[in-house]
């Protein structure tokens, strides 16, 4: 086995969605926690914001000896900057989505795009081989119904974990309490590129597109009731190849299956 | 010939030995931390001795009794030959006694030899088995020794007896130093005078755990010597007599704890050896033999496995049975408490639940407001600072789960009939931390009983109820530990109170089934409340069928400690066992009052036996004033 | 003659949130028939074209087909720009990968279908290009894109990051003039301008249409041969029975009711369904522990969920809280999974399942010789 490769992860504040209670971002640990069987001593995290941020002591408990953070204000920073801190690493590490603000997933594209190296998402597990050629960073990505895309890439690259990567969490206290926080260097702010969101005081749900319809009196009704009925329907007469031809129906009516 | 002083020698020997062997056994204790101990406990020991310690082996009379002959007759024995002899005085009326006290121990050797023949399972073997030989050599050698008039003792006759003697003494004296059977005389005596509990001796029921420091990174037990010294003492008073075993719920659902052998692996541990020499029943499903400590290492998974450790329900069970009155659960959650501080190390949904708690306040992950949706509608008053109101009721997890709303809203009905004033916190209530503290997860708990300590601070009540023992205990028991001083009420308690001063009428229960009522551990074995759940059913007229184990020896439902959340595999399950009692003992319903026991004896698949709470039972039998 | 309409008292009904039967007007009986009314009310025969005016204007949607359909996502995303779209305003749908449908009733105008650069292969930088082919030709106005992980999601994000022009992803509402996201993944929205690439998340977009789109099929541009930084390694095939449970998108789980797992995982398998478990199915040994499915197993959050013989304890329930649509079969009318099923079937076990393992196989005979006339 050659040289093992340098991992940096990126990780971001996370928030659980209900109480707000600052935590490590599920996705974000995941990242880290394959970063450091990866890369073992040559293993680095990185936060962009704020020292004083209280979720990052969870990443220390999830694992990590110690968190390095770039202090930059809230909302906009210069991923050029960003990129700047982390282009020594062969991998760089991200979660695929932040847990506070929009959480676009667009930071692992943006950085690779700053670095101008190639970037792989959904990553499930990651595995280097060193060679005569160079680095050779093989990932089995996520796809839909338990589908795996194996790709390779040269080094640097950038890496967006999925949040089923086989990773372990291990929470533990002592590690909270005895690891450390560092602040590096520093990034300056750059114009918005995203939207500007406004964020809605109240809750209520996201209200879907339709298009206009003119529609009979009845046949909405009839719809609204069709929708509505959520739950519950009840086969029990005829033979079971009746009851059979039921299931497939519904599986058929509600695009379930694809015959 | 001159035998006296050859016993004198001999005497002065065996204790030269004996002090010895204690001074490097008590090496290996004084590795543990330090505790606080008072040196008065020695002058105790007898009176924990005949009253405490004899309170549980009285139990087996058989036992009992054969231990006072033999052991009665040994001390006497040996404090007279230590007065007539050890201080040369050779009186004949002295010896007469020395006979004496030899012949009852020779009749108590004889029946520990009867019982030996065909032992329970429960018994280790091994080195155990040759006592009733040496202990017979002892005692047959003093015999000869004494009671023999000098003319008929002839040199051969002495030296064999003295042989025997000498043989019997090495057996009492040498196992101290070397960890044989006889060691638990000496770290018995020793554990009753400086037992980790002292407050058990003056009849309190102690089962609170012990705060860990956090801040001076206390983090639980790694290696046996993160053990404090007098629980290390208290493992070698361990007699391997498996009583423990036998009430083990997790042993008998065939999961891979036996507590025995769990304070032998810590002797081992203690001692550095292997538990290779352990002769008694393994941890089921793990073979004996590939597992050794030493003082100063990890003590998982190189001595114990952690599955070992997490098959648990903190039932107490073992401990109530104990009659050397080991703390087997301070001893699994002090190592628990290691793997979850420092290694983060926990199997099953437990991981998840810990986050839960810390990052919502609730096990399940809900926001805290929606603890209080089972009772929007019933017009249950939220407590507000300021506004001074008598009982608060805490609803706990159980609160969240759809079957034990039902009991939460018999209670109301119940509260309600009886006009009691009564609030509920509201969003304010968050988890008592009981569960993340049985699982080890020390800082969570602490948080958690510091913020609902202050959150009770703001408010003016007069005491406490709850419908979940685990709260109870918890609030009652563990919480004075951190500041917070309550009278707590398990809801059983209450309704029999208000029963009792007639602010409740029942009619009895109208359907007439046979009705047996399951113990809670946490209300019965943890708080010794059997009675007041018997009392409101008696009252409702309900003829009870006691479960063959009930009361303070009843067997856990399963779903303490958070083993539910471990869920470590065995052959079958804890509450299929308790269902199966609750046949046995003809029952059609079984009456719980704890959340746990509910969902567990519900949880059990098949058609069984109903599971009402007391306060369902209670409620169906209200009597509303017109 | 007609003969008089009576309503058969033992029909489909659902059952309330109170537990009470409620016929259902209009919904499947039970041999199988489709009741006309609702049928009628949702397919309206000749649906009219959205417009008729040449476009001047165009959205774009580009979207993977799977297995030569467009899922759902995709369907939202084609509906979505033709309800935005202006009456002079034309929608372009990319089809990554085969695709041979009718086009017009999604409500594409004009469709590309790029046949070599389906799903299961990973060359975006070819991808890109042939976008930027069409961003060229067409200077949408608006390109939309289903958010999944299909290969939309990273497409889209690779175009915002390389467009310097405006974007967002993972949006939950749209309309004309604005978008909204979910924020900070809590219970409130948060609200911007419509931007000109927007990444939908599902169910953002009802995908019925009351019209249909020209439907005529354009030439692919030839986008010359693009160099991959990443190499793909292909992928991995994976049999449906051992794709972990938490990805299944179709569950179907064995409980004390079933006593052949070998007819379930055949079940299973002619679905293409994962197999899962209740905690009595573990115990008995019939199904490893990783299988079950509840609060002291996994927490599933497959779209279709199949309880064969499983009770519905809460325990249980408390497992498949996210699934969309569940199916039980169970022995008991009175079986709690009843209440959370949106279908239930009373009958027997084994002998269900034999009957609905023989009309898989038939149905999926018919529909290939079907697909084989059509293509
Ligand atoms: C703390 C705790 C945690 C638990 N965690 C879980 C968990 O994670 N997951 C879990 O599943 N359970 C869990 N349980 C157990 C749960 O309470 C139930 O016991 C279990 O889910 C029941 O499984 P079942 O429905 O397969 O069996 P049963 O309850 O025995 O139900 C079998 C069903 O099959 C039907 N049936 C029988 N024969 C046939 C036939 N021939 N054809 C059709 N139908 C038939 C019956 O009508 C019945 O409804 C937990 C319990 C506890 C206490
Ligand atoms: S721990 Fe107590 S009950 Fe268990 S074997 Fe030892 S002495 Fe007996
Ligand atoms: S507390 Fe209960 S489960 Fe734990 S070891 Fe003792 S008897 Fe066994």
């Amino acid at each position: 086995m050659g040289d093992v490769p340098s991992v940096a992860a990126l990780v971001s504040a996370g928030r659980h969605p209900l109480t707000g209670v600052p935590r490590a971002c599920r996705g974000d640990a995941v990242a880290m926690a394959l970063g450091r069987a990866l890369a073992g001593e040559k293993f680095a995290l990185f936060h962009i914001g704020s020292v004083d941020e209280p979720s990052l002591r969870d990443y220390l408990a999830y694992g990590a000896d110690k968190v390095e953070v770039i202090p930059a204000n809230k909302g906009d920073v210069d991923i050029n900057a960003v990129a700047d801190v982390v282009k020594n690493f062969d991998i760089v590490l991200t979660g695929t989505r932040a847990e506070v603000a929009a959480g676009s997933g667009m930071f692992p594209y943006m950085l690779a795009h700053a670095m101008a190296c190639p970037v792989v998402t959904n990553a499930l597990d990651i595995r280097v081989d060193q060679s005569d050629t160079g680095t050779n960073v093989v990932i089995s990505q996520f796809l839909p119904k338990g589908q795996r895309r194996s790709i390779a890439s040269a080094t640097p690259l950038v890496i967006a974990v999925h949040p089923f990567a086989a990773a372990t969490l291990k929470y533990a206290h002592s590690r909270r309490v005895s690891g450390t926080i560092n602040v590096i260097g520093s990034v300056s702010a750059a114009p918005a590129r995203q939207p500007s969101w406004a964020v809605e005081a109240a809750p209520r749900r996201p209200v879907r597109l339709k298009a206009a319809e003119k529609q009979a009196g009845h046949a909405r009704l009839l719809s609204a009731i069709v929708s509505e009925a959520k739950g519950g329907v009840v086969a029990f007469e005829g033979t079971t190849v009746d009851k059979a031809q039921v299931v497939l129906n519904y599986l058929r009516e509600h695009r379930l299956v694809d015959f | 010939m001159a035998v006296a002083p050859a016993i004198t020698v001999l005497f002065w020997l065996s204790t030269a030995t004996l002090m010895i062997g204690l001074a490097r056994r008590a090496r290996l204790w004084r590795a543990g931390q330090r505790a606080p101990v008072e040196w008065a406990g020695l002058l105790a020991v007898p009176k924990r001795y005949f009253v405490d310690l004899h309170h549980v082996v009285a139990r087996e009379p058989y036992i009992a009794n054969t231990h006072v002959a033999v052991a009665g007759g040994a001390v006497a024995a040996i404090l007279l030959v230590a007065l007539n002899y050890g201080l040369a005085i050779y009186s004949p009326i002295l010896d007469v006694a020395i006979v004496l006290a030899a012949l009852v121990m020779v009749a108590g050797v004889f029946f520990v030899w009867q019982r030996r023949r065909h032992p329970p399972k429960r018994l280790s073997r091994g080195a155990w088995d040759r006592l009733p030989y040496t202990l017979a050599l002892f005692a047959v050698g003093l015999l000869v020794v004494i009671a023999t008039p000098a003319q008929y003792l002839s040199a051969a006759i002495a030296s064999v007896a003295l042989f025997f003697l000498l043989a019997g003494s090495a057996e009492l004296v040498l196992g101290i130093g070397f960890g044989a059977p006889m060691k638990h005389a000496v770290a018995g005596l020793l554990h009753l005078a400086f037992h980790p509990r002292p407050e058990r001796f003056s009849g309190v029921r102690s089962t609170a755990l012990k705060p860990l420091e956090l801040e001076k990174m206390e983090l639980g037990v790694d290696a046996p010597a993160d053990f404090r010294w007098n629980q290390l003492l208290s493992f070698d008073a361990c007699v391997q007599c498996g009583k423990c075993e036998q009430s083990c719920p997790a042993f008998a659902a065939g999961q891979p704890l036996n507590p025995k052998k769990l304070i032998q692996d810590l002797v081992c541990g203690l001692s550095g050896t292997s538990d290779a020499n352990y002769a008694g029943r393994p941890y089921p499903g793990i073979a004996i033999g590939a597992h050794s400590g030493a003082l100063d290492n990890p003590i998982v998974p190189q001595l114990i496995e952690p599955a070992t450790l997490w098959s648990c329900t903190t039932c107490r069970a073992c401990v109530e049975e104990c009659p050397m009155l080991i703390e087997h659960v301070d001893a699994i959650v002090g190592m628990r408490r290691s793997l979850n501080l420092t290694r983060g190390e926990i199997p099953g949904t437990a991981p998840e639940i810990l986050a839960n708690l810390r990052e919502t306040d609730t096990q399940g992950g809900y926001p805290k407001p929606a603890r209080y949706n089972w009772s929007i509608d019933l017009d249950v008053p939220q407590a507000v600072p300021g506004k001074p109101f008598d009982v608060l009721l805490y609803a706990g997890e159980g609160a969240f789960d759809m079957r034990y709303q039902r009991t939460l809203r018999a209670l109301v009905r119940i509260l309600k009939a009886a006009k009691v004033d009564f609030a509920v916190l509201g969003g304010e209530e968050r988890d008592t931390g009981d569960t993340a503290r049985r699982l080890g997860d020390e800082a969570t708990f602490q948080r958690l009983a510091k913020e609902n300590i202050s959150t009770f601070a703001t408010l003016k009540f007069s005491r406490i109820v709850t419908a979940d023992p685990h709260v109870l205990h918890s609030l009652r028991n563990e919480y004075p530990a951190l500041g917070g001083h309550y009278v707590v009420v398990h809801h059983t308690a209450l309704i029999a109170e208000l029963m009792e001063q007639g602010r409740l009428s029942t009619a009895t229960l109208t359907n007439g089934k046979p009705l047996t009522y399951h113990d809670p551990c946490y209300l019965g074995r943890y708080n010794g409340e059997f009675e007041a759940p018997r009392a409101v059913l008696r009252k409702l007229g309900a003829t009870l069928r006691e479960m063959e184990r009930s009361g303070p020896r009843a067997r856990c439902c399963g779903g303490g400690g958070g083993a539910p959340l471990t869920d470590i595999a065995g052959i079958q399950r804890i509450p299929d066992m308790r269902m199966a009692d609750v046949r046995e003992a003809g029952a059609e319903i079984v009456a719980v009052a704890c959340p746990q026991c509910t969902a567990m004896l519900e949880g059990v698949a098949g058609s069984h036996a109903e599971v009402l709470d007391i306060a369902e039972l209670v409620a169906s039998a209200l009597e509303v004033p017109a | 003659m007609n003969p008089p309409k009576r309503i058969d008292p033992r029909r489909a009904y659902r059952v309330g949130p109170q537990g009470l039967r409620r016929i259902v007007l209009g919904e499947i009986s039970v041999n199988g028939t489709t009741s006309a009314t609702v049928e009628a009310s949702r397919r309206p025969k000749a649906k009219p074209l959205r417009t008729t005016i040449q476009p001047t204007k165009w959205h774009m949607v580009v979207a993977h087909s799977y297995r030569g359909r467009l899922d759902d996502h995709a369907r939202e995303a084609i509906a979505c720009a033709a309800i935005l779209a202006e009456p002079d305003t034309g929608v372009l749908v990319v089809v990554l990968g085969t695709f041979q449908e009718d086009p017009s009733p999604l409500g594409a105008d004009r469709i590309a279908i790029v046949d070599d650069l389906d799903w299961s292969r990973y060359e975006p930088v070819r991808e890109e290009a042939l976008v930027d082919a069409f961003l060229q030709d067409y200077c949408p106005e608006h390109i939309f894109l289903p958010d999944n992980s299909l290969g939309d999601g990273d497409l889209g994000r690779r175009l915002l990051a390389k467009q310097q022009s405006s974007g967002a992803t993972h949006v939950i509402e749209i309309d004309r003039k604005h978008i909204a996201i979910v924020w900070s993944s809590g219970n409130r929205l948060a609200c911007a301008p419509l931007p000109r690439i927007v990444l939908l998340d599902p169910g953002a977009v009802d995908a019925n249409l009351p019209f249909v789109g020209a439907g005529e099929k354009i030439a692919v541009p030839s986008t010359g041969l693009a160099s991959e930084r990443c190499v793909d390694l292909g992928l991995a095939p994976s049999k449906p029975s051992e794709i972990a449970l938490e990805e299944a998108d179709f569950i179907v789980s064995a409980g004390n009711g079933v006593h052949s797992i070998a007819t379930l995982e055949e079940l299973a398998r002619s679905l293409d369904a994962a197999v899962g478990a209740s905690r009595v199915a573990v115990d008995d040994g019939k199904l490893p522990r990783s299988k079950q499915i509840g609060a002291s197993g996994k927490t599933v959050s497959a779209t279709t969920y199949f309880a064969v013989g499983i009770s519905g304890a809460v325990q249980h329930l408390q497992g498949i809280k996210s699934c969309r649509h569940v199916i039980a079969v169970n022995r008991d009318p009175g079986a709690p999974i009843v209440k959370r099923a949106d279908l239930t079937v009373i009958a027997d076990a084994e002998e269900f399942m034999q009957a609905l393992i023989t009309r898989v196989a038939q149905a999926r005979e018919q529909s290939e010789l079907k697909g084989d006339s059509n293509g």
